[in-house]
């Protein structure tokens, strides 16, 4: 019973060898094309090729895909990295530039002073946020005095109120307790200007006789003893005729940026307010 | 061991203090307005006076006002003056409001910063000195009024949670957060 078996599975691998020995024998190298056969078995299995295949090329896709994701969320960090770095050093560098710039101009303006001078730097402001003081980072034992006057290159900024062994206090011109001689560049008229909240100064004492007209130069008079004559103060910005009152109303804008303000020259001259 | 860690959070609250006064003005010019004011000192008067008493809410008050005449261009004993009177109309309030609660702390605060500020430009004004605000200033003014009134709370929350936290026994932590 078991050689039956035997024989009738070895009757049927046998056959199979043949037909494939026969298929391979009748093919030839001119007969390449599909057969009704070929054709009909291509029908029907392709579309489940073609299914798999895609299915395949989409798991494939995915998989590259998320890593190549990985990859550029990878580079794009990096990237971000330099360009943090560069724009840091970008800021840098235009930090370098805007302080050799202003200290360029400091430098320029110290040389047009008779007096030694010193340069401090900003180092805190008034904490009231009501008068207008600063403190900078040079005292006494640089040199510095009370009521020496302070400037930088765009004009007058205050002079010193108070002085330590390393620090200084500096009142500025747009504080309300700070009064200076002035000289009204082109007409000559002598008045006074006064700090006036926020960063402006009024001109006070200028009669109504005066020529006073709107962009006016207003200089330190030299008078009073504490800022050398010639010192911009600002611009006049309006001049108002009040019925009644003894003099004019004038305002003015300071020459010197109070908001941006960072290094200081003290002219190192003695005060003769005083003396 | 429970009076060092009170000492330490006065000292705490002295640098505290001290660090507002020198930061205050190059923060107001960053925020481009030097009428926005919230007052920190006032609320740290104001919780010494609470927890600490009036001795030291005083020398606080008189030490932190004089650290501010120092670096402002005002006349000297300005703020030392000030703030005394800012503690006196809290001690005085604290009678009527409870300063424990914060509601109390917001209506105390918030009129002893009236009080300072009304009293600010009364002395400005007897001195000499002008006053000239703009509409927008009116407005910052309230704001800032609101802002340290609301910050009270905030404040006195903050500290004595950092009073719990340096407060090293159980028995210690429990005796505050019951005070509380």
């Amino acid at each position: 019973m078991r050689d039956a078996t035997f024989f009738r599975k070895a009757w049927i691998w046998a056959l199979f060898c043949i037909i494939a020995l026969l298929l391979l024998s009748s093919a030839s190298e001119t007969q390449r094309q599909w057969n009704p056969l070929d054709r009909f078995l291509v029908e029907i299995t392709s579309p489940i090729q073609k299914l798999f295949t895609r299915a395949v090329d989409a798991i494939e896709n995915f998989w590259l895909d998320y890593f190549y994701l990985v990859d550029v969320r990878r580079e794009n960090k990096e990237l971000k990295k330099q360009v943090n770095q560069l724009m840091m050093q970008n800021t840098r560098y235009h930090e370098l530039l805007s302080t050799y710039k202003r200290l360029q101009a400091l430098l320029n303006f110290k040389q047009t002073f008779e007096e030694p001078v010193i340069a401090a730097q900003v180092i805190g402001r008034d904490p009231s946020g009501w008068f207008r003081s600063v403190i900078i980072d040079k005292g006494k034992e640089d040199g510095i005095q009370v009521d020496m006057p302070v400037v930088n290159a765009l004009g007058v900024v205050g002079r010193v109120v108070g002085v330590s062994a390393h620090y200084s206090k500096v009142l500025l011109i747009i504080d309300q307790n700070s009064s200076v001689d002035c000289l009204l560049q082109r007409s000559r008229d002598r008045g006074m200007v006064k700090g006036l909240f926020p960063e402006r100064c009024k001109v006070a004492y200028i009669v109504k006789s005066s020529d006073v007209i709107i962009g006016d130069q207003v200089v330190t008079s030299g008078l009073g003893g504490v800022f050398p004559k010639g010192l911009p103060l600002g611009r006049v910005i309006k001049v108002e005729d009040s019925p009644g009152e003894l003099f004019k109303d004038i305002d003015m804008k300071p020459a010197v940026n109070f908001s941006k303000l960072e290094e200081v020259l003290v002219i190192l001259k003695k005060s003769l307010a005083f003396d | 061991m429970g009076e060092k860690r009170n000492i330490l959070l006065y000292i705490i609250t002295w640098i505290a203090g001290l660090f507002f006064i020198l930061l205050k003005g190059r923060w107001l010019e960053g925020l481009g307005s030097t009428m926005l004011d919230l007052d920190l000192i006032l609320i740290l008067i104001a919780y010494l006076y609470l927890r600490r008493g009036g001795v030291a809410a005083g020398c606080f008050a008189f030490g932190q006002g004089f650290v501010m005449d120092t670096f402002s261009g005002g006349f000297k004993g300005l703020f030392v003056f000030l703030y005394l009177i800012s503690l006196a109309c809290i001690a005085l309030l604290s009678r009527f409001l409870h300063l424990d609660n914060p509601r109390g702390q917001v209506f105390v605060v918030g009129a002893a910063w009236l009080v300072e500020k009304v009293l600010f430009g009364a002395m400005l004004l007897t001195l000499g000195s002008q006053l000239v605000l703009e509409g927008k200033d009116i407005w910052l003014l309230i704001l800032s009024l609101v802002v340290s009134a609301m910050a009270a709370p905030v404040c006195f929350s903050f500290l004595d949670r950092l009073k719990v936290a340096v407060s090293d026994s159980n028995h210690e932590r429990k005796i505050v957060l019951e005070q509380h």
